[in-house]
């Protein structure tokens, strides 16, 4: 390991060792409990452990066609990958001993960064594996990139990079997943940088097994006239916080951040986004919907800021939420943060039942209202998915949510 | 399109922009700044209050001294030296407390009236009762005779004290606690008058209730504290004013109003708060650091704010509605204007907690110059709350590209059975709005007013007419000279 | 087929009608006309079973049962269909499932099975082409995007799938161009049956041109106010309804 990447470690380390996991005293983690984490797994939470073989084929997405790349809690298994060639794909591991300078950028921890804590630190100094992905000037690659983390308990953390150059383009679905019956943790980092130009697809599906925590923060920069779209699937794991800072650097730069929760027995998701306006005529899509059933409990937490200068800003966010439960709770918080007048934003939130006339009319057609109301919350979440370009992904994401709740019969009709 | 301007030389605004910037000059008795508890023994003696009332302020103020000033809103200003502030103020001529009105003192009746509230009872505006607090003390209240014969108290809060002592005791501080919040708790200490209200049972208010504000002393806080009472099915309607002189030196004001609503009464609440800004440079103006609440205790109670915000320098003010009582209803219109560089961080909070409450937000702000605004709101759907219902629209325009909006809606439902939704928008004054206006001949100045009045018509809507016609023409003085 | 007898309803405590007397036969077409705000469209409502309107006195009988005792679904599994003024939109339901679930439904109501993917696409295809509803339109969310015209043949084509026994037309013609009202009429037309009874309510004679009534119900302020065959409604075309109420006070 070089001097430099020893420091940054220690830096990072050093910061989690003073910081310590947020509170909920903290503004930003209110209405998320991160002591639950140290006190599911202990003391010595942090520490990553080496556990057993897992087979991997059997969490795989059905009639997806891409490349692959697999982490078995949190190191890359060469085995079970296929690399396409054309782009640089290799695993954190693998550069920290080829090129320890360019994982030295990939780790370093920036402890003014928006939403950065604890968990990030800790990440910085710990993370030994991920994906690094490097797409040059005009490539595109040929298939998605589909990452699949599994784990089967432990503690691991993942660093993931996405470099795209000028008007490249790239489809990843990273996919967190689990079987095990423990409790373990996933403190993964993305951070993508889009040249001019580059357009990034970006399904980030938690499918992590039921007692799993699961902690992700995405960081995205983006230059003139890139596009990003995130599809961000929370299904699985006991709790889960994500934190998605999107910054539209340079004029033309587009988002699309779609997001899902469909959330049961006593599930925690909780999502806070920044989308930053740092320039002009840059354009923000954002729509999060939550399923809530159960005990479970959703956060969202959405953040526009348009800073001076960034006129000829377009924006607009919404929230809706379905509580099924009367157990249930949603939390959510739109923000707006304005510091110039050439702006045309908006966000809206709902929370409520499905719709009355709607039921109503499904009714008139011979269907049972219990029936209807699955129909509706069927429909309710599937707008979200309808977004997914890829149909084996999002199949593959309607039938997991659905089969989550009982009351759904007819999943296949409603597919079909 | 024109550019949009937003500095003017300082000269222009002591004529245009704050009328009610004079001074009176008037002999006072003034505590020398500092905040101690013998500071609390003095105000408290002077006003004869019992000593349950004594040792409540003792105990907000020990409270006070453990809390620390609150720094999450979003706005900036320096440290405010507590010590430096004087906490009691009154005119040496109603040191003995408040006179009939005709041995109030002339300069202050003339204050008044420059003001535009004639104290006089033959001059003033039919069906419209006024308390006008002078700095720390109450110097006048008209209609007190003809509200009697209703069964309506209506009284400085110090009499109050002396006059209906049980009443006092029974509600003061139990919608807002002595330690509800910092601000909250420094006014439990030190809180010299403001108004009272009672609405006996069954009772409506025969006329529209009001109190005037006015800061006049320099270096003194204002720490006035209302409590309005609305027995079972009764209403009244009640109007708040302010003003200040213009001065460089930033000066507190710190007040808390406690609302009560039991089964069925209705309390509608209004406040055009025009306190001085400040000027262009951000020097001098009032810190506006208010506590509002309303306990809707009663099924079927309702209660209303509404708000004109056009004045301080920072405001800071969520006045919100606890809905307690089933079918309760909250309400809160607002229109904010920030310019120069004025800063609020207001908004509100409706926590539901009975069955079928229902709550409306409508918040309109404005953002010129090199004002920050920002919406700070709560909506909570407790457990409990079976059916609840809340609407909030959110509107902000911005002039000038110096000025920011935000918005901070918390939203919090744990109840299956809830429906509440939230729309916000941000933009700016459509230039296509503005050149339509103009090709029908209207100046660019004009047209901007017209689509502000436009804009915040939701909000006038629900004053009463006096205070309507008032608030189109301190939006239009505000806004002079935004757009060049 | 239908029977309504001395029906009062009200919405918020507002009596909306007062005593509607009806009787539609087996295989008849009626026509229920009347100036806004007479009450049509509450009493389509309250016969497909609307939440929100209070019935306060009166009957309505269904072949032989209690109507107002059914639910929504029962009504439709019964045979009942509104054909709605103003369809919902309903983003993410598909229209090809929603009817299948609905004929579903209803023949395991009759006892009958289920008809399987195969044979009911068969027949959405047949009734499709029927009201020219392009294919594309099957796949989409139920009325989702689509214009004012291709509701309502929607609507039609929705009918034609469900083949009840009793459909009412909410002012079905409105907002129709005259090619959208054939191609709506057309479809009505060829579900004419000795076994289907038909309601239309409208205010205007123009859909009556397409569909002719067998009777014409004059509807205003909540009554019944005359009862003619299809002369009538030319008539009501001519001289309006004012001399209807003028002769019913008299």
């Amino acid at each position: 390991m070089s001097a430099s990447l020893q420091q940054v470690r220690e830096t990072a380390w050093q910061a989690f060792e003073q910081q310590g996991l947020p509170t909920t005293r903290d503004e930003d983690w209110k209405y998320t409990d991160l002591s639950r984490i140290s006190a599911l797994l202990g003391e010595q939470w942090w520490q990553t452990v080496e556990q057993g073989e897992l087979d991997v084929t059997a969490a795989d997405i059905p009639e997806l066609d891409a490349w692959r790349m697999v982490f078995i809690n949190g190191h890359f298994d060469s085995e079970t990958s296929e690399l396409p060639a054309g782009i640089t794909v290799t695993a954190l591991s693998a550069l920290i001993q080829d090129d320890p300078d360019r994982s030295v950028e990939l780790l370093e921890f920036e402890p003014d960064a928006p939403l950065s804590s604890g968990m990030t630190a800790a990440n910085s100094a710990l993370a030994i594996d991920g994906a690094c992905i490097c797409v040059s000037d005009n490539t595109k690659l040929d298939k998605p990139l589909y990452i699949q983390y599994v784990s089967n308990g432990g503690t691991s953390h993942l660093r993931t990079g996405i470099q795209l150059g000028k008007h490249a383009e790239i489809e990843v679905i990273e996919h967190f997943v689990g079987h095990h019956a423990e409790s373990g943790l996933t403190n993964h980092v993305t951070a993508i940088r889009l040249a001019a130009g580059a357009s990034c697809t970006h399904y980030r599906l938690q499918l992590e097994a039921a007692k799993q925590c699961h902690a992700g923060r995405v960081e995205v920069n983006q230059l003139a006239d890139s596009s990003y779209t995130l599809h961000a699937v929370e299904l699985g794991g006991l709790l889960s916080r994500s934190d998605v800072i999107n910054r539209l650097n340079a004029s033309g730069a587009s988002c699309h951040l779609n997001g899902l929760f469909v959330l049961a027995s006593r599930q925690h998701a909780d999502h806070h986004t920044r989308i930053e306006h740092n320039a002009p005529h840059c354009k923000s899509r954002e729509n999060y919907r939550a399923v809530l059933d159960g005990r479970s409990h959703g956060v969202f937490n959405g953040k526009i800021v348009v800073a001076e200068g960034a006129v000829k800003t377009d924006s607009a966010q919404s929230n809706a939420n379905l509580l099924l439960s009367s157990n249930a709770e949603i939390d959510t918080k739109p923000e707006l943060e304005i510091y110039n007048d050439d702006v045309k934003c908006a966000h809206g939130v709902t929370v409520g039942q499905l719709d009355k006339n709607q039921l109503f009319y499904l009714t008139t057609r011979g269907i049972s209202e219990e029936e209807a109301k699955q129909m509706l919350t069927f429909a309710f979440a599937d707008e979200i998915l309808a977004k997914m370009e890829n149909k084996a992904v999002r199949r593959f994401i309607e039938k997991e949510a659905f089969s989550k709740l009982p009351n759904i019969t007819d999943l296949e009709g409603m597919l079909a | 399109m024109s550019e949009v301007k937003v500095e003017r030389k300082p000269e222009e605004f002591t004529h245009n922009e704050y009328e009610a910037g004079f001074v009176t000059d008037i002999e006072t008795d003034t505590l020398p700044p500092g905040l101690d508890e013998n500071v609390i023994r003095h105000i408290s003696a002077k006003k004869d209050e019992p000593e349950w009332l004594l040792n409540w302020r003792l105990e907000a103020f020990r409270h006070w001294q453990t809390m620390t000033e609150p720094h999450w809103a979003h706005v900036n200003y320096p440290p405010i030296d507590y010590q430096a502030i004087s906490y009691y103020s009154v005119p040496k001529s109603q040191e003995d407390g408040p006179k009939s009105l005709d041995e109030v003192d002339p300069k202050l009746l003339e204050t008044y009236e420059k003001l535009g509230i004639p104290l006089r009872e033959q001059e003033f505006l039919a069906g419209v009762a006024v308390d006008a607090v002078f700095d720390s003390v109450s110097v006048a209240t008209t209609f007190k005779g003809k509200l009697k014969d209703a069964g309506v108290i209506f009284c400085p809060i110090s009499e109050a004290v002396r006059d209906y002592p049980e009443l006092v005791q029974q509600y003061l501080g139990t919608v807002v606690p002595g330690g509800d919040n910092y601000y909250a708790a420094l006014n439990s200490a030190v809180f010299t008058d403001g108004s009272f209200v009672f609405i006996p049972k069954g009772v409506r208010c025969p006329m529209e209730l009001s109190t005037y504000f006015r800061i006049n002393a320099l270096n003194t806080g204002q720490f006035e504290r209302t409590l309005i009472i609305a027995e079972e099915g009764s209403y009244v309607s009640y109007l708040e004013g302010c003003t200040a002189p213009q001065r460089d030196e930033n000066q507190l004001h710190a007040a808390v109003v406690e609302l009560v609503a039991l089964d069925d009464a209705q309390i509608k609440y209004s406040t055009v708060q025009n306190w001085y800004p400040g000027d262009e440079n951000g020097v001098g103006g009032i810190y506006n650091f208010v506590t509002k609440r309303a306990d809707c205790r009663g099924a079927r109670s309702k209660v209303s704010w509404t708000q004109v915000e056009t004045g301080s320098a920072i405001t800071w003010k969520y006045p919100s509605c606890v809905l307690r009582g089933d079918d309760s209803v909250g309400e809160f219109y607002s229109v904010a204007l920030t310019k120069m560089r004025q800063e609020a961080d207001t908004g509100t909070k409706m926590i539901h907690i009975g069955k079928n409450t229902k709550s409306t937000i409508v918040s309109k702000g404005i953002s010129a110059g090199r004002g920050q605004q920002s919406y700070r709101g709560l909506v909570r759907i407790a457990k409990s709350a079976e059916g609840a219902r809340n609407f909030t629209q959110c509107d902000s325009l911005l002039i000038g590209d110096n000025c920011g909006a935000h918005t901070f809606p918390y939203v919090e439902v744990k109840n299956s059975t809830a429906t509440m939704e939230h729309e916000a928008t941000t933009s700016k004054i459509g230039e296509d709005q503005l050149f339509y206006c103009q090709s029908r001949g209207i100046s660019e100045e004009d047209a901007v007013n017209m689509i502000v009045n436009g804009f915040c018509k939701d909000v006038f809507n629900e004053l009463p007419m006096e205070f309507a016609v008032e608030a189109n023409r301190l939006m239009e003085v505000s806004l002079e000279g935004a757009v060049g | 087929m239908l029977k309504i007898e001395n029906l009062h309803a009200s919405v918020g405590g507002k009596a909306i009608l007062k005593g509607i007397n009806l009787e539609i036969g087996t295989g008849e077409v009626h026509a229920i006309m009347g100036p806004n705000g007479s009450g049509k469209s509450t009493l389509s409502n309250i016969i497909a079973g609307r939440d929100g309107y209070e019935v306060t006195q009166g009957s309505i009988t269904y072949k032989g049962k209690d109507l107002l005792a059914m639910n929504p679904e029962e009504r439709a599994w019964e045979g009942v269909f509104l054909a709605f003024q103003y369809p919902v939109e309903i983003p993410g339901v598909n229209n090809t499932y929603l009817l299948k679930a609905g004929v579903n439904a209803k023949r395991t109501h009759q006892e009958l099975e289920e008809l399987d993917a195969m044979d009911f696409l068969k027949i959405v295809k047949e009734k499709a082409k029927l009201v020219e509803l392009d294919q594309s339109f099957l796949s989409r969310g139920v009325n989702e995007g689509f214009s004012g015209g291709e509701k309502k043949r929607n609507e039609i084509f929705q009918m034609a799938v469900l083949e009840p026994s009793l459909a009412l037309l909410d002012e079905t013609d409105s907002g129709l161009d005259i090619d959208a009202l054939r191609i709506v009429a057309n479809g009505v037309n060829h579900l004419r049956s000795e076994e289907r009874s038909v309601v239309m309510v409208t205010h205007y004679q123009r859909l009556l041109d397409y569909i002719q009534p067998d009777v014409v119900h004059v509807l205003a302020d909540g009554k019944i106010l005359k009862t003619g065959d299809k002369s009538l409604a030319l008539e009501l075309e001519e001289r309006g309804y004012d001399w209807v109420r003028e002769e019913a006070a008299a």
